[in-house]
């Protein structure tokens, strides 16, 4: 009877840590909301997060094998591209937009800055195929990945399957990068009541709330819509955002709001990593967003805020660093790779 | 009394089975009711010029034939690649059997909810060309050829038909009434869109937009019935 008991309690306690804890590889921190990835029709599992981190880092994804999701993903920039405002892909091309940090994509409903594309999964189609990126197709990807022993064990472990497809090749990739949350900053240790913000974070994070919560919404950081934040057009990039993709007059100039996790990491700053510090950063907002009726309603009154409010702020957006995310080894480059160069 | 009840009920079931048959729908692609051959030179006497294929693919989804007694449920699977350069894909088999055959819907394209469902497999695999790498959705149609008509540098034309959101969702439902109680055969005669397009001056569509639903509604009338 006893033992029963027993066994129904731990049974339960396995369901529920299952519940808060997540799927696979997967957990989901307590104090998100609901994620936005369609995990029943690509169900986490750990040999399909394996393989997909071995296609992330791995150069064969491009058409001379030089570049590999890495080049411009950084683990150790929360996976941006470290020091380049544009990034820059295959034959040293340079790209016409700053490569975004990856982390949390589970919670984001559509991707690129201007959400041109609309599933993680069909992400990847992108840089594969851009000239100026990876200059390859999925199908000479798929040629080279099918000539490879140790990627044909790898596909059938994980997809069960002797083919490897197009299909798999995406959710793979979507898999890996499903594991790349950050929730464990500062700020994460406070909410659940592990820590608590010094007085000046604390100020910091009341000027937040007032001032950036409206776009840059926590926890995630961003609510994931597209706003104009009123930095002027850049002359020579012309880029007109969401604009571009929705041939709407009322979208041009609308830019995805960027999460403000990991900034300590990801510089520079903004869609063209025109900003190379957080100080700039923070003066724009203070006193360089244009004032036209193309700037998002939240930004229209000027902030106002003084030396020590700045100062402040900064203080809490530091808290969003998670170092844990950033170092972990679990993200990095895998030894597989290296070995499969050799045959 | 159950003796009799038993043979009419086999007797039935045998004249059902006698008529019903599985149903299998044909896709036949021409030029000016010939066979289409990728590479192939053909004049066209809209254009009054020579003109060659490199390419014609199009999705048909949601494939439904009904028949005199039932209509069957929608082919499985859901979407079919239709290919010029691979004769199989032209023949879409279902395994369900019917009696004789009424009419065919299908759409012309994929619908909405396959644009966003992310990666998937089967004929709606990524890599065979037909989803847009630089802004997510399907090509729901594809052309591609060479005539001197066209004042493009190769005088090469491309038209890659999609989109899914509105205003310019570009899948398009079609209905039609069949006469025959044989195969449905459907034939999609390329000269027949050629002669509605403006290939002098629109040689180029590439995304979604009002000119990919001005001719995804011309491709759309191409499709009739073989008597
Ligand atoms: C040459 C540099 C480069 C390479 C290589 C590259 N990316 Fe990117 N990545 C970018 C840039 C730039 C953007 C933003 C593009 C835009 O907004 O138009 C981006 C955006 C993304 C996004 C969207 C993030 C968001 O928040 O919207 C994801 C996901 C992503 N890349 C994953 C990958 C994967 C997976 C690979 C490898 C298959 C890869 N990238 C290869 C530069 C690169
Ligand atoms: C109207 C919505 C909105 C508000 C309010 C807002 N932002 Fe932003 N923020 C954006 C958008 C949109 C971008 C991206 C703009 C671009 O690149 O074109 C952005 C970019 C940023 C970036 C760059 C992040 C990166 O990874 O490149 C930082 C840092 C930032 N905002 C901080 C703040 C702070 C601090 C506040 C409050 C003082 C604030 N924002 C208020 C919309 C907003």
């Amino acid at each position: 009877m006893k033992i029963r008991v027993v066994l129904l309690v731990f049974l339960s306690f396995l369901i529920f840590s299952f519940y808060t804890g997540g799927i696979g590889e997967i957990y989901f921190p307590k104090h998100f909301p609901k994620p936005e990835y369609s995990f029943s029709s690509n169900p986490i599992n750990s040999k399909a997060v394996a393989l997909g981190r071995m296609l992330f880092y791995d150069p064969i994804l491009s058409k001379n094998n030089s570049i590999s999701c890495a080049s411009c993903h950084s683990p150790y920039n929360s996976f941006a591209h470290s020091d380049h405002a544009l990034s820059h892909g295959i034959f040293d091309s340079m790209g016409d937009r700053n490569a975004p940090a990856l982390f949390n994509l589970a919670w984001q409903k559509s991707f690129m800055w201007d959400g041109a594309i609309n599933h993680l999964d069909v992400q990847a189609l992108a840089p594969i195929t851009n000239a100026k990126e990876m200059a390859e197709s999925l199908v000479g990807v798929i040629e080279k990945l099918r000539k490879k022993e140790m990627y044909r064990t790898a596909f059938f472990a994980a997809f069960n399957d002797t083919v490897i497809t197009g299909e798999y090749v995406l959710k793979a990739l979507s898999q890996f990068q499903l594991t790349l949350i950050s929730a464990n900053a500062k700020f994460d240790r406070v909410a659940l009541g592990k820590e608590q913000f010094t007085h000046q974070e604390k100020k910091g994070y009341k000027l937040f709330l007032k001032h950036c919560n409206s776009c840059h919404t926590q926890p995630l950081f961003s609510n994931y819509q597209f706003k104009n934040n009123g930095l002027p057009l850049d002359s020579v990039l012309m880029d007109f955002g969401r604009g571009a993709i929705t041939q709407k007059g009322s979208d041009s100039m609308l830019f995805k709001v960027p999460s403000l996790r990991n900034l300590s990491f990801t510089a520079p700053y903004m869609h063209d990593g025109r900003f190379k510090k957080l100080g700039d950063v923070m003066a724009h907002y203070n006193s360089g967003i244009l004032s036209n009726n193309m700037v998002s309603k939240e930004l229209k009154k000027p902030l106002k805020l003084n030396a020590d409010d700045r100062v402040d702020l900064i203080a809490f957006l530091l808290t969003l660093n998670d170092k844990e995310f950033v170092f972990d080894p679990k993200h990095q480059y895998p030894k597989e790779i290296l070995s499969a160069s050799k045959d | 009394m159950k003796k009799i009840l038993l043979l009419l009920v086999i007797a039935v079931s045998a004249q059902l089975r006698a008529d019903m048959r599985p149903v299998r729908v044909e896709f036949q692609l021409k030029f000016n009711n010939e066979t289409l051959q990728l590479g192939k030179k053909y004049y066209s006497n809209t254009l009054k010029d020579s003109i060659s294929f490199e390419t014609l693919k199009f999705y048909i989804s949601r494939v439904i034939v009904n028949g005199e007694l039932h209509s069957g449920a929608p082919f499985s699977p859901e979407a079919f690649l239709i290919d010029a350069e691979n004769p199989k894909s032209q023949i879409l088999q279902n395994s369900f059997y019917l009696d004789s055959v009424l009419g065919i819907s299908f759409l012309l394209g994929v619908d909405s909810m396959a644009n966003v469902s992310g990666a998937m497999g089967g004929d709606l695999d990524p890599m065979f060309g037909m989803y847009w790498a630089w802004q997510s959705g399907y090509i729901n149609f594809k052309l591609e050829g060479y005539t001197n008509s066209c004042p493009s540098p190769k005088h090469q034309f491309q038209y890659h038909i999609g989109g899914y959101l509105p205003p310019y969702a570009s899948s398009r439902a079609l209905n039609f009434e069949v006469e025959n109680t044989g195969n449905v055969v459907v034939e999609f005669d390329v000269e027949k869109l050629i002669s509605q397009l403006n290939i002098q001056e629109q040689y180029e569509v590439m995304g979604p937009g009002n000119a990919a639903m001005d001719i995804s509604k011309k491709v759309a009338s191409v499709f009739k019935i073989k008597e």
